[in-house]
């Protein structure tokens, strides 16, 4: 039970109260509670779904789980990171990125202590992972330690995209190379 | 001759006079402009233009005119901050003037106007950003004043654009903050300006207004939750006529408010955020 209005919202604003009715929903992103009332906290379109509201502005911060990212160095300990999007939006535009680090613990579920960074990950691959904590000074502590996150995609040694054929091994379908990796769940599947 | 010339000197003519101008029509005090208080009567706000989205390079932003103030300001953020680390953002802002913002010109970087500004505006922005919601990161806005005249109407108009520049930058907001002035016109000189009556309280000052005020109120607010953000009040005033001029500003600011609101809707549906179709 999808609803939505399409009336933009300002910070401030209350949501209709078409989308607050009783049972009163949970709060999502964008909106705050002030003084029994459901408001906006940033511009754009108030929308519920099921028992959640929330308003959809332009852009959101990154501090926030499930992000998207771009392996940027490797290290036999953890992959360095930079975060490119979160909750499937991207984040804002500067000239500095958000950086993260998958540590060694945190790539896979099981067999924790096999874990061979090298062969879970490679500069310039697309890595989907869960947000741990907000780590050190400098970096978000990352997880891919769950079935649908790891790699979404990645490239060859000889520069062709690879397709994931299991979920430690992916595929240079011109060259018919395999190459280890840890898999990102397709979805859909 | 041609061996000696120096490039690097304009050669000047041995003779020169200066240009003779024609004298201006009438003396200032009755000229009409934008700063001037012509036609709006004491307790009726300026004419606000303001409009988002025009700084592209920025996350948001925002450009105000009013009365004789022109501002435009940019916001960048949220990016992260380097260490130490905060559980909380910090909110970064910078007022500067440019050179030719006022008459007579500034020197850049000896200039120390603008820090005070710059702490009070922090001061009047802050509670109106969900800062808990950004930890390890920073919001830097920085605002350029391109043409200035009275520092309260810069303050003020200052506070307006800025929540407008942050809401455009989609950063969680509790409300927009909107800036208002009432000054109290001093009594001892009896009423030089124009169609002063009303207990000598006059809204939005001019600058010529604004050099015969016995005390002033720069009241940062946001009117969509009734709550006060900042109050900067100079000179002297009794508690009673304080909290009518507070009263008064505050409903001032509810019309700015209006105007804030429409220009933010009007750069949201520029920007696309529109009436998404039905999933």
């Amino acid at each position: 039970m999808a609803s939505s209005s399409t009336q933009i919202l300002l910070p401030g604003q209350p949501l209709p109260s078409s989308l607050t009715a009783p049972p009163v929903p949970q709060l999502g992103s964008g909106v705050y509670e002030y003084g029994g009332k459901i408001l906006a906290s940033v511009i754009g379109i108030p929308k519920r779904e099921g028992a959640i509201v929330s308003v959809i502005g332009r852009e959101e911060s990154g501090n926030t789980p499930d992000v998207g990212s771009v392996v940027t160095r490797l290290s036999p300990l953890q992959a360095h990171v930079t975060l490119t999007t979160s909750n499937n939006r991207p984040l804002p535009e500067s000239s500095e990125e958000f950086v993260g680090v998958i540590r060694i613990g945190d790539v896979r579920l099981t067999e924790r202590d096999k874990v061979k960074m090298g062969e879970c990950f490679r500069l310039g691959d697309l890595v989907k992972a869960n947000v741990l904590s907000l780590g050190d000074a400098r970096s978000y502590y990352l997880s891919t330690a769950a079935n649908e996150l790891g790699v979404v995609y990645a490239t060859s040694e000889s520069g062709n995209p690879l397709v994931p054929v299991s979920y430690q091994e992916m595929e240079d379908e011109q060259t018919g190379k395999r190459e280890r990796r840890k898999v990102a769940k397709p979805e859909g599947i | 001759m041609s061996a000696t010339f120096d490039r690097r000197r304009i050669p000047a003519p041995e003779h020169s006079t200066p240009p003779i101008y024609e004298p201006l029509p009438s003396s200032s005090e009755n000229e009409a402009g934008p700063s001037r208080r012509t036609d709006r009567g004491p307790l009726e706000s300026r004419p606000i233009f303001l409009k988002t989205g025009l700084i592209s390079q920025a996350n948001g932003s925002g450009y105000i005119e009013s009365g004789g103030v022109k501002i435009a300001c940019s916001v960048y953020g949220p990016r992260p901050k380097p260490p130490p680390y905060s559980p909380q953002g910090s909110l970064n802002l910078e007022v500067k003037f440019a050179p030719f913002a006022s008459d007579p010109r500034r020197a850049p970087l000896r200039d120390t106007e603008p820090l005070p500004l710059s702490a009070l505006l922090t001061q009047s922005l802050l509670p109106t950003i969900h800062l808990h919601l950004y930890p390890k990161s920073s919001i830097d806005i920085y605002l350029v004043v391109l043409e200035s005249d009275a520092l309260s109407n810069v303050l003020s108009a200052g506070l307006t654009v800025a929540s407008a520049a942050v809401a455009d930058a989609g950063i969680d907001m509790y409300g927009l903050g909107v800036g208002g002035v009432l000054m109290d016109k001093s009594s001892v000189d009896g009423g030089v300006g124009v169609g002063v009556e009303e207990d000598g309280l006059l809204l939005d000052p001019s600058k010529d207004e604004e050099t015969r005020a016995k005390g002033m109120i720069v009241v940062g607010s946001m009117p969509a939750l009734g709550k006060v953000t900042n109050l900067f009040l100079t000179g002297e005033v009794d508690v009673d006529q304080a909290v009518d001029m507070i009263d008064k500003a505050i409903s001032a600011s509810k019309e700015t408010h209006t105007i804030l609101a429409q220009a933010l809707v009007e750069g949201a549906e520029e920007r696309g955020i529109g009436p998404v179709p039905a999933a």
